[in-house]
């Protein structure tokens, strides 16, 4: 197999995440692609410890499932608060940097 | 002058292709999931229904597990599936479902920001297609040769060992218990091999497991204490007041 058709289905599905993020105004929906984009990052990072022939690409690809679960946990209890004093979980709304 | 100009260009081609063909059956595996993959990904930042985006990223996390087996790493890809699919998109859908977010449709996504958006992303597509296919034209990922399986010889019962095994050594039903000698391991096929009990299992979760717990020990002490900071900080930022 060849190293660039991960790499370009990583660069893909990196450039879908992207997009839902830059498109996306609800919440939930922004951090679902986020975790597109760390897909992405896995990919990579797997397919570069396949064609290097040792484990580093594989550690990696753990840590960044455990940081993105961490992620995930304190970005879904943001929106929670956000949605109980505001109503909405639109984050276009969110734009004042006041307390 | 071009035709021979052309030559170790042609040759290389041709030596790719029938290498190539060594492992069809895992490029039509990485075709079918790849198009699954995009496909669901796709629809997950295109459709206007929360919960079916929750469904399609379901599909796109398990695609890429498949990858990850793929490309042998079973044990990324089992984690994959235990951490998202099993944690991560449950969480999803708990977040969903306690902000009622427009559970129907989502109508957010306005014309001018979607053509932004799609610049964007289709900019950064084609310059990272560039910069991929220049660099790594032709790099294969070639997997090495598996090791010769090792051993310990130990007694069993011949009852509880695995029918492969025994067929393949014409073990008696009744002989108790027997000790496997080396040279008998060393004649089974290595499908059979790894069922016998003392035989080191396959993959590469030994090698992590290793270089986790010793090289990289200060990185992964550092994630558990994320992981609880992260725990505590989510309970104390959600919780009512």
């Amino acid at each position: 197999m060849m190293l660039n058709q991960f790499l370009l289905l990583a660069a893909a599905l990196f450039c879908l995440g992207v997009y839902g993020v830059l498109t996306r105004r609800n919440g939930v929906l922004v951090l679902m692609s986020v975790e597109l984009i760390l897909n992405a990052v896995n990919i990579n990072l797997v397919a570069f410890g396949a064609f290097q022939d040792n484990v580093m690409g594989d550690v990696f690809a753990v840590f960044v499932i455990a940081v993105a679960a961490a992620e995930v946990g304190v970005g879904l209890a943001m929106v929670l608060l956000m949605y109980r004093n505001r109503k909405s979980i639109d984050f276009s709304e969110v734009d004042m940097m006041k307390g | 002058m071009m035709g021979l100009a052309a030559m170790p260009l042609l040759a290389q081609a041709t030596d790719t292709l029938t290498r190539s063909e060594f492992d069809l059956p895992e490029n039509i595996a990485f075709a079918v999931i790849a198009g699954l993959m995009l496909y669901s990904a796709f629809r997950m930042v295109t459709t206007g229904n929360v919960v079916h985006a929750a469904l399609y990223l379901v599909i796109v996390l398990a695609a890429s597990a498949a990858i990850f087996i793929l490309l042998g790493s079973d044990f990324v890809g089992a984690t994959q599936i235990l951490v998202y699919i099993g944690a991560i998109v449950v969480l999803f859908l708990f977040g969903i479902m306690l902000t009622k977010a427009q559970l129907g449709d989502d109508d957010s996504v306005e014309n001018e920001r979607r053509t932004m958006g799609a610049l964007v992303g289709v900019l950064l597509m084609v310059v990272m297609t560039f910069a991929l296919v220049d660099t790594f034209e032709n790099t294969e990922i070639t997997f090495s040769e598996p090791e010769p399986i090792l051993y310990v010889p130990t007694e069993v019962q011949v009852g509880d060992l695995p029918t492969p095994v025994v067929e393949a050594l014409q073990l008696p039903a009744d002989a108790g218990a027997v000790t496997i000698s080396q040279a008998d391991f060393d004649g089974l096929d290595p499908e059979v091999q790894r069922r016998v009990p003392g035989a080191e299992v396959f993959g590469n979760n030994k090698q992590i497991a290793d270089s986790i717990f010793s090289q990289y020990i200060i990185p992964f002490e550092a994630v558990s204490v994320l992981l609880l900071a992260a725990l505590i900080g989510a309970v104390v930022v959600a919780r009512k007041e």
